[in-house]
C-alpha cells in the first residue's frame, strides 16, 4: 500500500518580525463530507487536499445512501454539506450551503481509471475552494515532472500529482535529466538525454512523441521557459564554458547573454533582466544582468552561497548554504526577499532545502527536501505560513511543476 | 505350372530391367574420373588462376591481425586511464599539487598513443550543491584538466569534456570520505 506522510511546519520566521495567524478556527467555514462509494482512499486525498489549501475545515463523516436526501438539522456547526460518490470512473459531487440551503456545486469528475484519482480529487478540491469564495489555487491541479537517480549515470522521468500519489514513469533508459515543462499546459516536457553529448528533447507525455531540439558538448540544462512558450534560458558549454544562452524556438537563433570565465547557470526570466546564479566573486551568489544596458549587478547580499532561485513578480526566493563544511553535513535553507524590500524571510530551517519553484499564481513555493537516501517534494504555502511534504523513497535530480 | 511361368516373368522383368541401368553407371564413373584427373595433372590456365587466390589470402590475414593489435592497445590504453583520478577540493575546480602527477601520468599515457583516438575527461562533484551548479562545477573541473593536458602536450583536438554533476558517484554513503571520493575526474577513451 503507498503510503505518505504528510508534515505540517509553521513556518520560522525572522526575530525582528511578529506575525499572527491569520484564521480563528471558527471563521474557517466548515465543511461536512459524506460519501455513497466505499473506498477510503478518495476520502482520504480529499482530506489531504484541504490541509494543503488552509482555507477551510472538512470533516469527513460517513456513508450515506444517496446524494439528495438530506437531514438539514443533522449538520449543525457546519456551513457546508459535501455528498460525493465515485462509480465507473466517475465522480458525482454535490457541495450544499448548510446555511443559504442551496446547491452551490453539481459536477461530474470522470478519470480513464482509477490511478488517476488524485488528479480527480484535486480538480473538485479546486471546485469547492473557488464557491466558497478564496483566491483560485490552480497549482493544485498541476502535474509534477520529475528526474530520478536510478543508479550512476541512470535516471528516469516520472510525472505525478503534487502530493506523489500518482506517479507514472514516462521516460526511461539512460540517462534522463532536469525535465522542465515545455508549455503551460503541461502537454510536452524538456529534457537533458546523455547521448555521445548531452542532448535536448521535447516530449509529448500524451503521445509519446520525441523531438531533438539541440545538441551540446559539455553541458546543457533547460532553466527557464518563458510565458509564452517561445524562448527557452539554456545552460550551454558549446567550447566548454557554461554559460547562459536564451535559444529562440521560432527562429531557432541562440544568443549568449553571459560571458564570464567561471560559472554561470540558472538563469530566469525576469521582466527585461535575467537572473541567475554566478561565482563571479568567488562563492555562487545571485546577479541580474539587464537585457537593454548589459549591466550585471549582485541582486542579493545576505549569505555567502546562493546557489539555486525561483522568482515570480518582485518576490525572489533563494537556496542558500549557510555551513561550509567538507567535512561534515551542510545546511541549505530557502529565503523568500522581495526586490522593494529590505527583509528577508526564512522559509525552511535546517536540513539540505533546495530547488526552489514559484507556482504559476506566485501563492505557492515547490521545492526538494533531501536527507539520507530519501526526497521530500515541499509544499510552502505562503499566505497561509504552511509547510506540506511528501516524501519519496528516491533521491529526487530535478523537479519542475 | 502358373505359378512358376509368374515368377519366370517377373525375374525376366527384372534382369531386362537392370540390363539398361549399369550403362548410365558407366558413365557417371567416366565423369568422375575425368574430374580427378584434371586435379592431379591441371593444365596452364588452372594454375595461373590458383596464383590469384592465394594473393586474396594473404591481404585478407593482414587486415585480421592489425584490428586485433588495436583493440588490445586502446584496452589497455583505456584499463590505464580508467585507475587515474584526479581529485577536488570542496567547492573548487583548480588542480591540488598531489593531483598533478596523476594529470601528468595521463598525459605521458595519451602522447604514447598512436593513431586516432578521443579520450573524454568527466567531471563529478559531491552531494552539497544544487544540481545545476553542480553540473557547471563538475564541467569546470574537467575543463581544468583538459587545459592541464593540453599544456603538457596532449592535442586539443583528441579530448573532449562532460559533466554528471552528482550524478555519478562511485561511493553513496554520507560521510566526508565519500564525498571527498565524488569530488573528482574520470577518463573514458571513446570507441
Amino acid at each position: 500500500m503507498r503510503i505518505f506522510l504528510l508534515f505540517v511546519v509553521f513556518l520560522y520566521l525572522n526575530a525582528s518580525e511578529l506575525q499572527i495567524t491569520k484564521y480563528i478556527t471558527n471563521q474557517k467555514p466548515k465543511i461536512y463530507v459524506e460519501y455513497v462509494h466505499s473506498n477510503s482512499k478518495l476520502n482520504h486525498m480529499l482530506q489531504i487536499d484541504s490541509t494543503i489549501i488552509s482555507h477551510y475545515d472538512m470533516k469527513i463523516g460517513g456513508k450515506t445512501n444517496n446524494l439528495t436526501n438530506i437531514n438539514f438539522t443533522k449538520y449543525k456547526g457546519y456551513n457546508y454539506l459535501l455528498r460525493f460518490n465515485y462509480q465507473n470512473k466517475t465522480s458525482t459531487a454535490l457541495l450544499y450551503n448548510l446555511i443559504d440551503k442551496k446547491i452551490e456545486l453539481y459536477k461530474k469528475y470522470k478519470i480513464p481509471n482509477f490511478n488517476s484519482y488524485p488528479f480527480m480529487i484535486h480538480a473538485l478540491s479546486y471546485d469547492i475552494n473557488s464557491k466558497l469564495g478564496f483566491e483560485p489555487i490552480p497549482w493544485i491541479k498541476r502535474k509534477i515532472v520529475y528526474s530520478v537517480n536510478m543508479a550512476p549515470k541512470e535516471s528516469a522521468i516520472f510525472i505525478s500529482d503534487i502530493t506523489l500519489t500518482y506517479r507514472k514513469k514516462i521516460v526511461s533508459g539512460g540517462f534522463n535529466i532536469f525535465p522542465k515543462w515545455a508549455d503551460r499546459a503541461q502537454t510536452e516536457i524538456y529534457y537533458t538525454k546523455y547521448l555521445r553529448e548531452p542532448t535536448l528533447f521535447k516530449y509529448n507525455i500524451y503521445t509519446g512523441k520525441k523531438t531533438r531540439v539541440m545538441v551540446s558538448s559539455g553541458m546543457l540544462i533547460v532553466s527557464d521557459v518563458d510565458f509564452d512558450n517561445n524562448k527557452l534560458l539554456l545552460t550551454l558549454a558549446p567550447n566548454d564554458q557554461p554559460d547562459i544562452y536564451e535559444y529562440n524556438l521560432y527562429s531557432k537563433s541562440l544568443k549568449r547573454i553571459t560571458k564570464y570565465t567561471g560559472i554561470d547557470v540558472n538563469g530566469h526570466f525576469y521582466g527585461n533582466n535575467i537572473l541567475f546564479i554566478s561565482n563571479r566573486l568567488g562563492n555562487p551568489n545571485v546577479y541580474q544582468k539587464n537585457l537593454s544596458t548589459g549591466i550585471v549587478k549582485k541582486v542579493i547580499y545576505y549569505s555567502k552561497n546562493q546557489i539555486s532561485l525561483t522568482a515570480y513578480n518582485d518576490d525572489i526566493v533563494i537556496s542558500s548554504r549557510e555551513t561550509n563544511n567538507a567535512l561534515g553535513n551542510n545546511t541549505f535553507n530557502l529565503l523568500l526577499v522581495n526586490k522593494n524590500s529590505d527583509d528577508i524571510k526564512r522559509l525552511t530551517l535546517g536540513g539540505k532545502n533546495m530547488l526552489p519553484v514559484f507556482s504559476n499564481d506566485g501563492s505557492t513555493i515547490f521545492f526538494i527536501k533531501e536527507y539520507h537516501f530519501n526526497s521530500k517534494i515541499g509544499i510552502i504555502r505562503l499566505k497561509e505560513n504552511k509547510i506540506f511534504y511528501f516524501r519519496l523513497s528516491k533521491i529526487i535530480q530535478s523537479f519542475d511543476c | 505350372m502358373k505359378k512358376k511361368l509368374l515368377i519366370g516373368a517377373t525375374l525376366l522383368a527384372i534382369l531386362t530391367g537392370c540390363g539398361q541401368q549399369p550403362e548410365l553407371d558407366v558413365n557417371a564413373d567416366q565423369n568422375n574420373t575425368a574430374v580427378q584427373q584434371s586435379q592431379v595433372v591441371p593444365n596452364q590456365a588452372e594454375q595461373n588462376k590458383q596464383a590469384t587466390e592465394e594473393d586474396l589470402t594473404d591481404t585478407t590475414a593482414v587486415k585480421v591481425t592489425d584490428e586485433s593489435n588495436d583493440i588490445n592497445q586502446n584496452q589497455q590504453i583505456a584499463a590505464i586511464l580508467s585507475k587515474n583520478v584526479v581529485h577536488f577540493d570542496f567547492d573548487k575546480y583548480n588542480i591540488r599539487p598531489d593531483q598533478m602527477p596523476i594529470v601528468k601520468a595521463v598525459a605521458n599515457t595519451l602522447k604514447d598513443i598512436k593513431g586516432n583516438y578521443t579520450v573524454r575527461i568527466e567531471g563529478n562533484c559531491d552531494e552539497w550543491g544544487s544540481d545545476e551548479y553542480n553540473y557547471a562545477l563538475g564541467l569546470k573541473r574537467a575543463k581544468t584538466v583538459k587545459n592541464a593536458l593540453v599544456n603538457l602536450g596532449v592535442d586539443a583536438n583528441k579530448l573532449t569534456i562532460i559533466s554528471y554533476g552528482e550524478s555519478n558517484p562511485v561511493c553513496t554513503a554520507h560521510n566526508k570520505a565519500c564525498w571527498a571520493k565524488n569530488r573528482r575526474d574520470d577518463f573514458t577513451l571513446l570507441p
